[in-house]
C-alpha cells in the first residue's frame, strides 16, 4: 500500500522517507562520525541543530529538511 | 557543354560557391515561378559547362509515421516526406519546388552540402527524393572552408559518387532518433492521459534522456550533500613592514584539537628558511582547436555556452573566415598550406608581428592531439581578412581562433616554479612563486595564454624571518559543483553520448522543456519527476549504456562493418524490449508523473514569504472576477492577510528566487518569447527602487503601464 514521505508528503511505496530524503538520512548518520572526530564531543542532537541552525554549513537542502525533521522528532 | 546541379545545405553556402565556381566571379540569379518565392538560384559558368547551385534550408525533408493509427505507441512504421508536410511551420516547400524544377532539366548532380553525417543526409534526401537519383551516379564535392580555391579544388576533383557508408549511417541515425523519440515521449504523455486523463506532453529522447540523467544525478549529490568540518591555518610572515602570506605544509586538518596545536606551538616563534626549491616545469604548445575544445575555450574566455560558439563558428565558417567547425580532428594532414594561411594573416594588423615570426621559421610543426577526424582538419583561419559586417560574438572567436592555431607552431614555454619552505618549531610553511623563464607558445597565444608571475621574496636559506600572525580557519568540505552548459557539453563527450554536431542542441532542448534550468545548471522539478520515475520504472530509458551502444552501431554502418538495415531492426527489437517493460507499469508512471508535475505547478506559483504578515506565502494568482493576473498572500484565505499587487499580464510569470533589494519582498520574473527575461519587485508600487514615472504612469494607465515599462528594459 501507498505511503507518504515523513519529510515531503509525497507518495512512496515503502518506508518512512522518499528515494531523496532517504539517500539524505543515510549521508547524515555517515557522516555524523566525521563530526564527532572533528570536535571530541557532539551528540547527534547537536549534531542535527548545527545543520539546521549554522547557514554557514552548505548542506544540501533535502539533508537539511531531514534534519529539521529528525530534530523536531527529537524534541517530541 | 555540360550541365550540373549542385546541391548547397545553406544559401550562404551556396552563393559562395555559385561566385567561386563562375569563372568572372559573378554567378547568374536564375528567375525562378513566382510560387518558388525568393529561392536564389545561380547559374555559373566554367569551362564552358553550366553549374546551377540551388541551396536547401537544413534538412527538407524528415521521417513521419506511416500509418494513420492515430497518436499511440508503439510506432515502428515512418517514412520519409518533405519536412513541410511533416510540420506546418516548416517554410521548405519553395526550395523543394526548385529543386524538382532544375532536377527534371539536370541529370549531372552533385552534392556540395558540409562533409559529415548531417550534410550528407540533406543532400542525399534532395538527390534522391527531390531530384529522382539513383544515389551511385551523384557526385560528391568535399571541402573543408568556403574559400575559392578549396572550392574549385573540391569541384575539380569530386568524388565520383557520394559515400555511401556516410549516408546510411545518417539516414540510420535519423530513423533511430525518430523511434526512440516519438515512442518514449507517446508513452511517457500516454501514461499520464490513460491515468489521470490529463494531457501534459513529456518529452525524451536517445540522447535527451541519459543527460538529464547527469544533471539530475548531481543535483541529487548536492541537495543531500552533508559537508565534513575541516581547519586550514591562515598564517603571515613580516617582511620589512610588508605582510606575507605562508602556506601550511597541510591545506586542512580534519579536527580542531590538531589545527589548535600547530597554533600553539607556533605562535610567537620565529621562523627558519629550510630550503629554497626551483622546479623547471616545461609546457607543450596546445592541440588545435576541434569543436569539443573551442567550446570550452570560448565558455572559459568569454562565457559563451557551446551552442552559442558554435553558431558563430559557423557564420564565421560561411564568411570563410575558418575552417569547418564540427569537426573532432586534432591533427593536421599534409594538404594544408600553413605558410599560405600565415603570409595571409601578415596582412591582418593584430597577427602580422607573430604571423612574420613564425613565418622566419625554417619548418613549420603545428602541435596535434589524439583525435583524428579523416573528413575534416581541425578549426583553423583560411587567412581571409576579416569583414566588418560581424558581430562581436564572431570577433572574439575569430580572434580566439587565430591565436590557437598561432599558439600551435611555437615552442614550448619554460616556467620556474619556486618554493621556499619555512620551519617554525618543527612545523613547514612554505611560499611559492612563479617565473616565466620562456614565453614559446604563449607569447603567440596572447591575450589567452596570460601568466601571471609571483615574485619571491628576497631570502636565503637559513635566514630567519618573524610570524606576523597566526589563526585557525574553519571551513566544510564542499558539494560538487553544478554542471554549466560547457562541462555538461564535455561530460557528454566523455561518455560517448550524441555527436560533436548534436551535443549542444541536446542541451539546449533540455532548457526549452523545462527539465533544467540556470547557467549553473539545476534540474528542475519536472526534470527530478521524468529521471526519478524512469529510474524506478523503466531505467532503460535513460541507460547511458544503451546510447552509447546504439551511437557505436551508427559508427559502425559510417565504416562498412554493418547495414543500416541490420541495426535498425537491433534497435528497433531493443526498443520493442523497453516499451512492454514500460507498458506493464503505465499506470503507476503515469501517477508519480502527473503527482510531480502537479507540485511543480504549485512551486512554480509561489514566489516566497509574505514580508507583511510573515506567515502567508505570495504566489501568482487570477482574479476571478477579471481574470487579470496578480500576486497575493496566501493569508488571504485565512483572513490573515490582504496585502496584492497588479503585476505585467503580458509573458510568463516565474519566481525569480531572489528579494527585492531595496524592500525585501520575493521577485518574480517575466519570460517573453524573443525578448531577456526581465525581473521585478512585486511591491512596485510602494517599493523605493521604483522610478517615479512608473508610478505616475500606473495611475494613469494602471497595469498597462508596467507592461510598457518591462517593454522599454528588455
Amino acid at each position: 500500500m501507498a505511503t507518504k514521505c515523513v519529510v515531503c508528503q509525497s507518495t512512496i511505496e515503502k518506508g518512512e522517507y522518499c528515494d531523496a530524503h532517504s539517500i539524505a538520512k543515510k549521508n547524515l548518520e555517515k557522516r555524523f562520525s566525521d563530526w564527532q572526530k572533528a570536535y571530541e564531543k557532539m551528540t547527534w542532537e547537536e549534531y542535527l541543530t548545527r545543520m539546521v541552525e549554522d547557514a554557514d554549513i552548505p548542506v544540501g537542502e533535502w539533508a537539511k529538511e531531514v534534519a529539521i525533521y529528525l530534530n523536531n522528532q527529537s524534541k517530541k | 557543354m555540360t550541365d550540373y546541379l549542385c546541391i548547397s545545405e545553406k544559401p550562404t553556402a551556396a552563393k559562395r560557391i555559385a561566385t567561386a565556381l563562375d569563372e568572372r566571379g559573378k554567378p547568374k540569379k536564375l528567375p525562378v515561378p513566382r510560387n518558388f518565392g525568393r529561392i536564389p538560384v545561380w547559374e555559373s559558368m566554367r569551362n564552358g559547362d553550366r553549374i546551377v547551385t540551388i541551396p536547401a534550408l537544413g534538412h527538407l525533408y524528415s521521417t513521419v509515421e506511416d500509418s494513420a493509427g492515430g497518436w499511440h505507441y508503439p510506432a515502428f512504421s515512418y517514412k520519409w516526406t518533405p519536412s513541410y508536410l511533416a510540420n506546418e511551420k516548416n517554410k521548405t516547400r519553395p526550395f523543394i519546388l526548385a529543386f524538382k524544377k532544375f532536377g527534371k532539366e539536370i541529370s549531372n548532380v552533385i552534392i556540395a552540402t558540409d562533409y559529415d553525417l548531417e550534410g550528407e543526409v540533406i543532400g542525399a534526401t534532395i538527390a534522391k527524393f527531390a531530384c529522382g537519383q539513383d544515389l551511385a551516379n551523384v557526385k560528391r564535392m568535399r571541402f573543408s572552408t568556403l574559400t575559392k580555391s578549396d572550392i574549385v579544388n573540391s569541384f575539380e576533383h569530386r568524388d565520383p559518387s557520394v559515400n555511401i557508408n556516410l549516408v546510411n549511417a545518417g539516414f540510420a541515425r535519423h530513423e533511430i532518433d525518430w523511434l526512440f523519440g516519438i515512442n518514449l515521449t507517446r508513452a511517457l504523455t500516454l501514461s499520464i492521459k490513460h491515468a489521470t486523463g490529463r494531457y501534459k506532453l513529456i518529452t525524451t529522447g536517445r540522447v535527451q534522456g541519459p543527460t538529464l540523467r547527469f544533471v539530475a544525478d548531481r543535483e541529487r549529490d548536492i541537495q543531500t550533500f552533508v559537508p565534513i568540518p575541516r581547519w586550514a591555518i591562515d598564517a603571515r610572515i613580516d617582511l620589512d613592514g610588508d605582510e606575507i602570506f605562508i602556506e601550511y605544509n597541510k591545506k586542512f586538518l580534519p579536527s580542531l584539537k590538531e589545527a589548535e596545536k600547530v597554533v600553539a606551538e607556533t605562535t610567537g616563534r620565529d621562523g627558519i628558511v629550510k630550503e629554497i626549491g626551483p622546479r623547471k616545469i616545461t609546457q607543450k604548445p596546445p592541440a588545435p582547436f576541434n569543436l569539443g575544445t573551442l567550446q570550452s575555450e570560448a565558455y572559459r574566455h568569454f562565457g559563451y555556452t557551446p551552442s552559442r560558439t558554435l553558431r558563430a563558428a559557423e557564420t564565421l565558417y560561411l564568411n570563410a573566415l575558418i575552417s569547418y567547425p564540427r569537426t573532432s580532428s586534432q591533427q593536421f594532414t599534409a594538404a594544408i598550406n600553413h605558410r599560405d594561411i600565415l603570409t595571409q594573416l601578415t596582412k591582418c594588423d593584430p597577427y602580422r608581428v607573430r604571423a612574420n615570426k613564425l613565418l622566419a621559421k625554417s619548418k613549420l610543426h603545428p602541435t596535434f592531439g589524439k583525435k583524428k577526424d579523416p573528413a575534416h582538419p581541425p578549426i583553423h583561419p583560411t587567412g581571409k581578412k576579416l569583414a566588418g559586417n560581424l558581430r562581436n560574438e564572431e570577433r572574439n572567436l575569430y580572434n580566439l581562433i587565430v591565436c590557437r592555431y598561432l599558439a600551435i607552431f611555437g615552442e614550448p614555454s619554460i616556467k620556474n616554479g619556486l618554493r621556499l619552505d619555512l620551519k617554525i618549531n618543527d612545523h613547514i610553511f612554505y611560499l611559492r612563486g612563479m617565473k616565466v623563464l620562456k614565453k614559446g607558445w604563449l607569447e603567440f597565444y596572447t591575450p589567452f595564454g596570460r601568466v601571471d608571475e609571483v615574485e619571491l621574496p628576497d631570502l636565503a636559506v637559513g635566514d630567519v624571518v618573524k610570524l606576523a600572525y597566526i589563526n585557525h580557519k574553519q571551513s566544510y568540505t564542499q558539494p560538487p559543483a553544478r554542471y554549466n552548459p560547457n562541462s555538461l557539453l564535455k561530460k557528454m563527450e566523455e561518455q560517448e553520448l550524441g555527436t560533436k554536431a548534436t551535443r549542444a542542441s541536446t542541451i539546449d532542448i533540455l532548457y526549452s522543456r523545462g527539465y533544467i534550468e540556470d547557467e549553473s545548471i539545476n534540474a528542475t522539478d519536472l526534470g527530478f519527476a521524468v529521471i526519478d520515475t524512469l529510474q524506478k520504472n523503466s531505467p532503460d530509458i535513460i541507460s547511458i549504456e544503451l546510447t552509447r551502444k546504439l551511437q557505436r552501431e551508427i559508427e559502425d554502418i559510417q565504416a562498412g562493418k554493418k547495414s543500416r538495415e541490420a541495426v535498425l531492426m537491433e534497435s528497433i527489437v531493443q526498443l520493442k524490449k523497453i516499451l512492454e517493460k514500460f507498458h506493464k507499469k503505465e499506470k503507476i508512471i503515469g501517477v508519480t508523473l502527473e503527482e510531480q508535475v502537479q507540485n511543480l505547478k504549485q512551486r512554480q506559483r509561489i514566489l516566497g514569504k509574505c514580508p507583511v504578515c510573515k506567515q502567508g506565502e505570495l504566489i501568482i494568482t487570477r482574479s476571478i472576477r477579471t481574470k487579470k493576473r496578480f500576486v497575493g498572500c496566501t493569508g488571504f484565505y485565512k483572513k490573515l492577510c490582504d496585502w496584492s499587487a497588479p503585476i505585467p499580464q503580458k509573458g510568463y510569470a516565474v519566481p525569480a528566487k531572489k528579494n527585492c533589494k531595496h524592500c525585501g519582498f520575493p521577485m518574480l520574473t517575466i519570460r517573453r518569447k524573443g525578448k531577456k527575461p526581465f525581473t521585478i519587485c512585486p511591491n512596485w508600487i510602494s517599493c523605493p527602487g521604483t522610478p517615479d514615472e512608473v508610478i505616475d504612469n500606473y495611475r494613469n494607465n494602471k497595469a498597462g503601464a508596467l507592461d510598457a515599462i518591462v517593454e522599454e528594459e528588455t
